[in-house]
């Protein structure tokens, strides 16, 4: 269980952009953490997988804890090797390695060959595709084929939670549909937790079992995800749908702020 | 025509040798974007270890060899461990000036434990030149080209199929992605600077045992930077026909163009494919230029 | 005593002054008192030192608009001293142009070299730069040691002392107050173009060309300014070497180390300050003196079981390892500690 305890983030000592924010992703469950443009989502995901450092930016309040692990204090490589893997935002492949070779990486941390055989097996299971193209060089992949290599790389880690940054990114609707699928069989066969971030508000919601609402670098709402989509506001600011589902006007948008119930 | 063939011979497979030490430089630049401009003097400082291994303890040849590429390694892990990593995430002139420092200071080691400054090695490779067609060409050049080929066979093989090698190159491709595969980092960068350390060896020790050591080694290695220059910084590939190139005008122009201009016009020709190069295509035959953004 | 610290200034121009209180005019003029009358008091073996120090904190100066204002590392300075040393000498000697004509010449041509070897700067930086100025200190070393009948070649040249209207600088005296009074106008130039627009197109092109390209500063102009400025300024100090300080030139003397030893001086420190290079050059020529004349005819002396000359390798060792600290320890250079100091001196005893 991933259990983030208030923290802060701050970048280049000076630029904070995380103001407490609290969570809990339970073993085997998905979280979808959602919230618009700056909210603070994917420095939430980089402050757990340790990755924050990079951009010289730093946990300087709160603690997180994987299980009785503090791991806020960890670099990524110790995190990785607890089990934790985040998938970073924007199809980050390896474009001169062949996807084969692009899986292999994923799996680098673990000694054992056969396991990690077995594993790719199963990742070709999950993504029949990529079995074809598995000699091809990543970066001719398309789009969509490119995500499949980047979460499967995630999955070859056999993790014990796996972090996705916007896997919806710049993807065909029908495709986004069919990688949700193979996410949420990924988490029940293999009881891996997932945590999403995602601006596609409806589809993390459709298979996630929590969710969490980021705002300013502040949790501003939580709740199960059925409630969460009933949610008034959520439909609203994050699914575009008024009260009765019609799209809302631009001109009653403006006013948006006022309206928003938790502020 | 004898000469031209016997230029040609001797060009190529010295070229190779600075493939092999240029390529040094490459891994280091496509892992970590260091430019290592300590080089040169790598270069000089393994020879002098060889000569001190060979000639000075007098161990056996095979036993010697071990210990230059252990101590390469060594040296390759220190550098990386205790000068490089405290500089992560510095400015480029920051990691171009500290390996400069470092240069400073494996030349002062040179001349602290041999000072005499010239020497050679004994004898590593059969002594009778070889005839080919017209030209004489004596064994060690062969033998340097082997070598090296020999290496890079190795060297291909290892990215190809081995888990570091393929990391290694992952980390050239996307190095925080590496990162958020769980992957240390500074372990592949500890990595490279090792195998860039015994490719500096082996090129050193080819290069001493054919024209001895002395401090025109420290060139040898300088040579390198014109061969990554017209290969392309990041490319292994532009490294490997980059090298032939320049040895093969260097020795024509030493061997044709000495009578008009002035001698030693060979040491300065690949200085001046450098400037060439840099007005010409600054990023190499096969380098890919940056594309930046503001 | 006045140092500006809660000082209200009421026009832009005395905030932007140098010298913001009457006790910093004080402080500098007692400063110039005291480079004026200090070697009065000193014997020929420290005046050489300070000799040497003053022409090498021009050479500094240009190296530092270049580097560390306009962020073009060049790491053949050497050879543009080389330049700006030959042509001075050249003209003097066999042209038998005036000293100072002779200087400013040097200063000319050396820019102007470093104009060339520029160029690629408009494509490409960083290493690839830093490449290309090591390329220009090899070529322009091997012309000047293989065009003999011009350069003296290996052999050398010999080179006339300074000479402005009929006054020969042959003492270690006229020679200090000659090369401290062109330090002076060098610091003091440096200082103040650094604050004008070009000073502020140099640091704009060094903290991203690009940016500074689309705000409107021509690459072209400023790039090659830096350049030919900071060749200039090597030029100048070549001049003054070749003929106040060995008399004599020779290939050895610009060595590719030299160029090195310039970068690690400008970063000991502190790039893009203007009291860093002074700090950096005091603090290298004098370990250097320290070390080459004292420390290893000493260590030579005393062990003697160790292969003769071994000791030389000592004075590389350690500047190798003194750049190398500095980088990790304090990569701002002296010149930051410097400012620490000033600030917290300054406000002490309220010290936030």
């Amino acid at each position: 269980m991933l259990k983030l305890n208030n923290i802060e983030v701050t970048y280049l000592n000076v630029i904070r952009v995380i103001h407490g924010v609290s969570m809990i992703v339970p073993d085997g469950q998905i979280v979808a953490l959602l919230g618009g443009n700056g909210a603070g989502k994917s420095t939430t995901l980089k402050a757990i997988s340790g990755l924050l450092h990079v951009e010289v930016g730093k946990v300087t309040d709160g603690s997180i804890y994987w299980d009785e692990t503090r791991i806020d204090e960890k670099g990524a490589e110790d995190i990785g090797r607890l089990g934790i893997v985040q998938a970073l935002e924007g199809r980050r492949i390896f474009g001169h390695l062949t996807a084969e070779e692009n899986l292999l990486v994923g799996a680098f941390n673990r000694s054992n060959r056969g396991q990690v055989r077995d594993d790719m097996d199963m990742v070709y299971h999950y993504f029949p595709r990529l079995k074809d193209l598995r000699k091809n060089t990543a970066g001719y992949l398309s789009g969509g084929e490119q995500q499949m290599v980047v979460i499967g790389r995630a999955m070859m880690a056999a993790p014990k939670m796996m972090m996705l940054d916007e896997p919806s990114l710049g993807l065909a609707p029908m495709l986004v549909e069919e990688i949700y699928e193979i996410i949420k069989r990924f988490n029940r066969e293999q009881k891996t937790s997932v945590l999403i971030v995602e601006q596609n508000v409806r589809v993390a919601l459709s298979i996630a079992d929590y969710g969490y609402v980021l705002e300013n670098g502040r949790v501003v709402l939580d709740g199960s995800a059925d409630f969460l989509k009933n949610n008034e506001d959520v439909k609203e600011f994050y699914m575009g749908l008024s009260a009765t589902g019609a799209k809302k006007n631009y001109r009653e948008l403006k006013h948006y702020k006022r309206r928003k119930r938790w502020l | 025509m004898a000469d031209l063939l016997q230029y040609t011979i001797t060009g190529i497979t010295v070229g190779m040798v600075y493939s092999l030490i240029a390529m040094g430089f490459v891994l280091i630049w496509k892992s970590s974007g260091v430019a290592n401009l300590a080089l040169g003097q790598l270069v000089l400082l393994f020879s002098w270890f060889t000569y001190g291994m060979l000639a000075q303890t007098g161990l056996p040849v095979w036993l010697g060899l071990v210990v230059v590429v252990a101590f390469a390694l060594l040296l390759g892990w220190i550098i990386e461990r205790f000068v490089l990593r405290p500089l992560i995430a510095q400015p480029i002139l920051s990691l171009i000036a500290v390996t400069l420092g470092m240069a400073y200071f494996i030349e002062g080691l040179c001349t602290f434990i041999w000072p005499w400054g010239v020497d050679v090695l004994p004898r590593l490779f059969p002594q009778d030149p070889i005839r080919i067609g017209t030209a004489v060409v004596s064994q060690e050049y062969l033998w340097a080209a082997g070598v090296s080929l020999l290496l890079f066979g190795a060297l291909s093989l290892y990215f190809k199929y081995s888990r570091m090698g393929i990391a290694m190159r992952a980390t050239a491709d996307d190095q925080m992605a590496v990162q958020a595969c769980g992957i240390p980092v500074t372990r592949i960068f500890s990595r490279s600077w090792m195998f860039a350390c015994v490719m500096a060896a082996v090129g050193g020790i080819l290069m001493s045992s054919i024209g001895g050591i002395s401090y025109g080694l420290v060139e040898t290695g300088m040579k390198s930077f014109s061969v990554v220059i017209l290969g392309g910084l990041d490319s292994f590939l532009g490294a490997i026909i980059a090298g032939p190139i320049i040895g093969l005008a260097e020795n024509l122009a030493g061997g044709y163009l000495t009578a008009y201009t002035w001698p030693g016009v060979k040491e300065i020709i690949p200085f001046i494919i450098i400037i060439i190069v840099m007005f010409i295509k600054p990023y190499g035959l096969f380098g890919e230029s940056r594309i930046e953004r503001i | 005593m006045h140092l500006p610290a809660g000082i209200r200034n009421y026009t832009y121009a005395q905030d932007m002054a140098i010298f913001r209180t009457k006790t910093q005019w004080v402080m500098f003029g007692g400063l110039i008192v005291l480079l004026a009358v200090v070697p009065l008091l000193m014997g020929n073996y420290w005046l050489s030192i300070f000799n040497i120090i003053g022409i090498t904190i021009i050479a500094a100066m240009g190296l530092n608009l270049l580097t560390g204002y306009c962020g073009q590392l060049s790491i053949g300075h050497a050879g543009f001293i080389a330049v700006g040393a030959y042509t001075s000498a050249i003209l003097t000697g066999q042209y038998g142009v005036p000293f100072i004509i002779g200087m400013l010449g040097g200063g000319l041509i050396a820019g102007l070299t470093g104009v060339l070897f520029g160029i690629p700067s408009l494509r490409v930086k960083g290493f690839y730069l830093a490449i290309s100025t090591i390329a220009a200190q090899f070529i322009i070393m091997w012309v000047i040691s293989q065009w003999g009948s011009v350069t003296g070649g290996y052999i050398g040249l010999n080179v006339s002392p300074a000479e402005i209207f009929g006054f020969q600088f042959t003492s270690q005296l006229s020679k200090y107050y000659l090369i401290m009074g062109i330090c002076v106008i060098a610091v003091f130039v440096a200082k103040n173009l650094a604050r004008t627009r070009q000073g502020r197109a140099f640091v704009a092109v060094r903290d991203n060309d690009l940016a500074a390209q689309v705000m409107g500063i021509s690459l072209f102009r400023y790039k090659l300014l830096a350049f030919f400025v900071g060749c200039f300024f090597a030029g100048i100090s070549g001049a003054l070497l070749a003929h106040c300080y060995y008399g004599f030139l020779n290939p050895e003397f610009f060595s590719f180390k030299e160029s090195i030893l310039y970068v690690g001086m400008i970063i000991i420190g502190g790039l893009g300050t203007t009291v860093g290079p002074i700090f950096g050059v005091v603090f290298v020529r004098l370990l250097e003196r320290l070390i080459s004349l004292e420390l290893v005819p000493f260590l030579e002396s005393t062990v003697t079981a160790l292969p003769s000359g071994w000791a030389s390798g000592v004075t590389p060792m350690l500047f190798g390892l003194v750049i190398v600290l500095f980088l990790i320890l304090e990569p701002r250079g002296v010149a930051h500690r410097w400012q620490m100091f000033k600030n917290s001196y300054r406000l002490w005893p309220f010290s936030y």
